[in-house]
């Protein structure tokens, strides 16, 4: 493609040797023409020193020829005899008859005493004197005289010979008109053009005969002055003047040459070089286009291929065919876009693949969800999101490491890719949630796959040598039902896997409600956190009571949030996404803190208490548990006896061997523990008895039937065998009558805790209560 | 100007007497070939005959060149070269041509008036001769000392004059007159023209390799 912009590198080469070569050219041109004017002036120069020889020669030869041919005449016998015998008729025929044969235009015979005898001009003349008496002098002296004279306005060339019989007896002169035909002959052998200007003293000059214009003759007769040798230049012609000697009257040659006849041969030359400049200067254009291109092309070329780059269009390569540098940078260009693509590649998979597992990461799935919604909206298809979260994982990763954890995460990868179409988009979302695109599936049949995955990763995952349970709960939300863009869907589908999760059934499609719960924990989530520092939370003490003594044991702290809107709430409407997102560790230390300052206060009003506080199993698995208890406890003074740690069996056992490390550094810092809901964590006694711990706490279920389902009294009988059997101390949970406390009482259980007692009461009612209550003991006692 | 200067060696008149003529040019150097002719006063004597007289052609020259002969006197024209001549005259004293001859021509030709014949050959233009045809006797050409004797002149009055074919001036201004009693020199000087000759053509050179 040929650019004329200025600005481009092909043009400023074009312009560049364009206006190199038209300098130099330019430059040779103007030197050669002046060169050539130089040549020609001195080829003129030159031309007229040589004519001037010849034109002196033929002079001379024309001269002695005219001469001869007069002798010859004068010799003839007759003729002698006629001029000797004064024979006047013969003497003029003769001489007409030899004049015209030599092609004279004058002739005469003189006596001795130089009078005209008969001139053929004017029969009228014989008798006067000869008007040329010096010739004849000169040929008295010479045997012959020639030259040119003016007479009568005309030039003559005159030879003057004797009439020998032997010796002189008369002169005969012939004269030749020195006119037009005498230039003509003369410019013929000279080649120079040939004028003639006479004049008679004291007259201007006259042309007697030329080869040139009239116009040109007039500009010569102008500038002719005295006869002499002269170089003239007029109207561009060089001229060179003869004088034709004479005594009486100036006769001139003049040897022209024009200036444009002698550059003619240059002027050609000077053509064929402005030919071959012009010819030049196309083929410079040419040829710099061509070699311009040769760098411009490649240049062109290379710049589209980035610009292909820049489009993201890595495929094609570029193609040079050119000078080695050339398709060395073309090489190179090719090395770099291949690098380019390659690392484009590497981040594109870095941005859109899960380096773990290999699976589109949360953002590739978003934008297939989004391209998934609009092509579902065009066809009317539906689609449904399954949004999974592995059940046990945190513990797998806590207890054996986030290698194992990592392992663990690629197997279920390629569990999850094994139950779904290829078109289908399986996903790592983080950490242990997955998601799955189901395209053109409605809810129904995205709930069978999502019951074939939970009941493939029941199956258990053997990992170095482990065999590992992790379980799944997966969350079900399909468009254009529970959603109609990615993001609802992707939330609907949380909130249905939290339900799922918390329902502890392993699928659950969404609904409204769902949704609204959740909205609700998120909300309050991010309130929680404000709760603390505002002083929303709220300690209430459920007292546990000696079933055979009837006194006080000790209190359970249990947490309250004062919402400033949704008034007071109880711990299971904020505990569990407490723990989902770790916040409960936070909860925990302020409680543990607030219940020590509890504790110190009631010991220092001489009522010693032992506080209890629910821990969950997120605390078991904070390292700082231990450091929060012996701070609180040095914080407020308070023994350690005085504290007591809570936590369910479920929780134990979901990460049984971490509880059973940490629970002997709590025993070990002074505090006891005790194991609450127990009945319900399906724990083993194999754990249990490796567990310090001081108490066991019977799970509501199981008291509040207990007066009238025998099995549950044999349950809590056995439990209770097996407490004590221990060592450990044993509290029935949910108390709610007399029967039940006074079977328990009969079943040799150690404490109770529950309405029958009492509800849970803020410090200062509790603080009433008990004062009532030890009022009223006093007085049934005493 | 012409000065004449007049000497006499004998004062003495004698019966008959020798002049000695002498002819020089103004720069007074001999001038030969000049005729020294004496008429006498009483004219010219029965006495004297015509003789034949010749001029030959020699080397393509008229030998001599310059010729006094007594009026009527016939001349031979011998030709001694191997080449023809063509022998004419075109003066008023003699109109001849000798047409084309070798050796010597049949007929001499008879020189009947006085004056000056110039002779020329038609075939070499060069060649140019003059026989001066005298009334008178008494004759003699100067030699190469431009002295010229006119032996035995019987005494008496004579007119002298002296002829040279390039005389400048007319021949009567060399008249005079002289009483001859004895011996006697007289000298001339003479102004000349200058000779307008025809340029020789070249002799041929060896034996017919040409």
């Amino acid at each position: 493609m040929l650019r004329l912009g200025v600005q481009s590198l092909q043009s400023r080469i074009v312009v560049f040797f364009l206006a190199l070569l038209t300098l130099v050219q330019g430059v040779a041109l103007v030197l050669l023409q002046k060169a050539n004017e130089r040549n020609a002036r001195a080829h003129i120069r030159q031309e007229l020193a040589v004519g001037e020889r010849i034109f002196r020669r033929l002079s001379e030869q024309n001269a002695a020829r005219l001469t001869q041919a007069v002798e010859v005449l004068s010799l003839d016998f007759a003729f002698r005899q006629a001029v000797a015998t004064r024979d006047l008729p013969t003497i003029q025929s003769v001489l007409l008859n030899h004049g015209a044969r030599i092609q004279a235009d004058r002739m005469a015979l003189v006596s001795l005493d130089r009078r005209l005898i008969t001139d053929t001009a004017d029969p009228q003349n014989a008798g006067r004197p000869f008007p040329l008496p010096e010739l004849v002098q000169a040929a008295e002296r010479n045997g012959r005289a020639t030259g040119i004279v003016m007479h009568a306005g005309r030039a003559y060339q005159v030879a003057v010979v004797p009439v020998l019989a032997p010796t002189p007896i008369a002169w005969v002169m012939f004269g030749f008109l020195v006119d037009d035909r005498l230039a003509r002959d003369l410019r013929t052998l000279s080649a120079l053009d040939v004028a003639f200007f006479g004049r008679a003293a004291g007259e201007p000059w006259t042309a007697l005969g030329a080869t040139v214009s009239a116009s040109l003759q007039d500009r010569l007769a102008h500038v002719l002055d005295a006869p002499h040798r002269t170089a003239l230049e007029v109207d561009e012609h060089h001229a060179l003047v003869i004088p034709l000697a004479s005594d009486q009257a100036d006769v001139v040659a003049v040897l022209s040459s024009s200036m444009e006849e002698a550059m003619a041969p240059f002027r050609q030359l000077g053509t064929l070089l402005a030919v071959l400049v012009a010819g030049s200067l196309a083929a410079c254009v040419v040829g710099s286009i061509f070699i311009a291109r040769g760098v411009t092309r490649p240049l062109s070329a290379l710049a589209e291929m980035t610009r292909r780059v820049e489009q993201g269009d890595y495929a094609q390569p570029v193609r040079l065919a050119g000078p080695q540098e050339v398709s060395e940078l073309a090489h190179r260009f090719n090395v770099m876009r291949e690098a380019i693509a390659a690392r484009e590649a590497q981040v594109t998979r870095l941005a859109y693949r899960d380096p773990l597992s290999d699976l589109p990461n949360r953002t590739l799935f978003n934008d297939r969800l989004r391209v998934a919604i609009e092509v579902a909206k065009r066809s009317g298809t539906p689609l449904t999101v399954l949004l999974m979260d592995l059940d046990r994982f945190k513990n797998i990763n806590d207890m054996l490491g986030h290698h194992i954890g990592d392992l663990v995460l690629q197997q279920v990868a390629q569990r999850l890719t094994a139950l779904v179409r290829k078109s289908d988009t399986t996903a790592r979302l983080g950490g242990d949630e997955f998601a799955v695109l189901l395209n053109s599936a409605g809810v129904e049949e995205a709930s069978s796959v999502a019951e074939k995955i939970v009941a493939a990763l029941e199956q258990p995952i053997e990992v170095s040598q482990q065999t590992l349970d992790v379980g799944a709960s997966i969350g079900v939300a399909g468009f254009p039902e529970h959603g109609e863009d990615a993001e609802t869907l992707l939330r609907h589908a949380d909130a249905a896997m939290y339900a799922a999760k918390r329902a502890n059934s392993g699928i659950a499609v969404y609904d409204a409600r769902m949704h609204e719960r959740r909205e609700e924990e998120l909300s309050l989530l991010s309130e929680l956190r404000q709760a603390i520092d505002w002083g929303e939370l709220r300690l209430a003490y459920q007292p546990k009571v000696d079933l055979s003594r009837g006194d006080v044991t000790g209190v359970e702290a249990l947490v309250r949030w004062q919402h400033p809107a949704k008034g007071l709430l109880p711990p299971d409407r904020f505990i569990p996404f407490a723990e989902e997102t770790g916040f409960v560790r936070t909860i925990t230390s302020w409680v543990v803190d607030a219940a020590a300052r509890q504790a110190a206060a009631w010991r220092a009003a001489g009522r010693p208490l032992k506080v209890s506080v629910n821990i969950s199993v997120h605390d078991l698995q904070n390292p700082e548990l231990v450091a929060v208890l012996s701070a609180a406890l040095e914080r407020h003074h308070l023994p350690a006896e005085l504290l007591a740690l809570e936590i369910t069996e479920s929780g134990v056992m979901r990460d049984a061997a971490r509880a059973i490390e940490m629970l002997k550094r709590v025993d070990a810092a002074g505090v006891g523990c005790a194991i609450d809901d127990f009945g319900t964590g399906y724990s083993s006694l194999a754990y249990i008895k490796q567990l310090k711990v001081d108490e066991l706490k019977i799970d509501r279920s199981f008291i509040r039937t207990l007066v009238s389902d025998p099995k549950d009294r044999a349950i809590v009988l056995s439990t209770i065998d097996l407490a004590h059997n221990l060592g450990l101390a044993v509290v029935a949970e949910g108390v709610e009558d007399g029967a039940t406390a006074q079977l328990l009482r009969e079943l040799g259980c150690d404490q109770m805790q529950g309405y029958h007692v009492s509800r849970p009461l803020e410090a200062a009612a509790f603080e009433t209560w008990a004062a009532t209550r030890a009022a009223s003991r006093r007085s049934s006692i005493s | 100007m012409m000065r004449v200067l007049l000497s006499f060696a004998f004062a003495h008149a004698a019966a008959a007497a020798d002049l000695e003529a002498i002819v020089k040019n103004p720069a007074g150097a001999p001038v030969a070939e000049a005729v020294v002719v004496a008429v006498p006063d009483a004219g010219a004597p029965k006495t004297a005959k015509p003789k034949l007289e010749q001029v030959e052609q020699i080397d393509e020259e008229f030998v001599p060149r310059v010729k006094a002969v007594l009026v009527g006197s016939p001349v031979s024209f011998p030709n001694r070269d191997s080449v023809r001549h063509h022998v004419y005259s075109f003066s008023p004293a003699k109109h001849f041509d000798l047409p084309l001859y070798v050796g010597t021509p049949a007929k001499p030709v008879i020189f009947d008036t006085p004056g000056i014949v110039t002779i020329g050959c038609n075939i070499h233009d060069w060649m140019v001769g003059y026989i001066y045809v005298s009334e008178s006797p008494y004759y003699a050409t100067t030699d190469a000392n431009g002295v010229a004797r006119l032996a035995a002149l019987p005494a008496g009055g004579y007119t002298l004059r002296v002829w040279h074919p390039q005389l400048a001036a007319p021949e009567e201004t060399t008249h005079r007159h002289a009483e001859v009693s004895g011996p006697a020199r007289m000298e001339w000087v003479l102004s000349l023209k200058p000779e307008v000759r025809i340029r020789r053509a070249p002799a041929p050179r060896g034996g017919g390799r040409y």
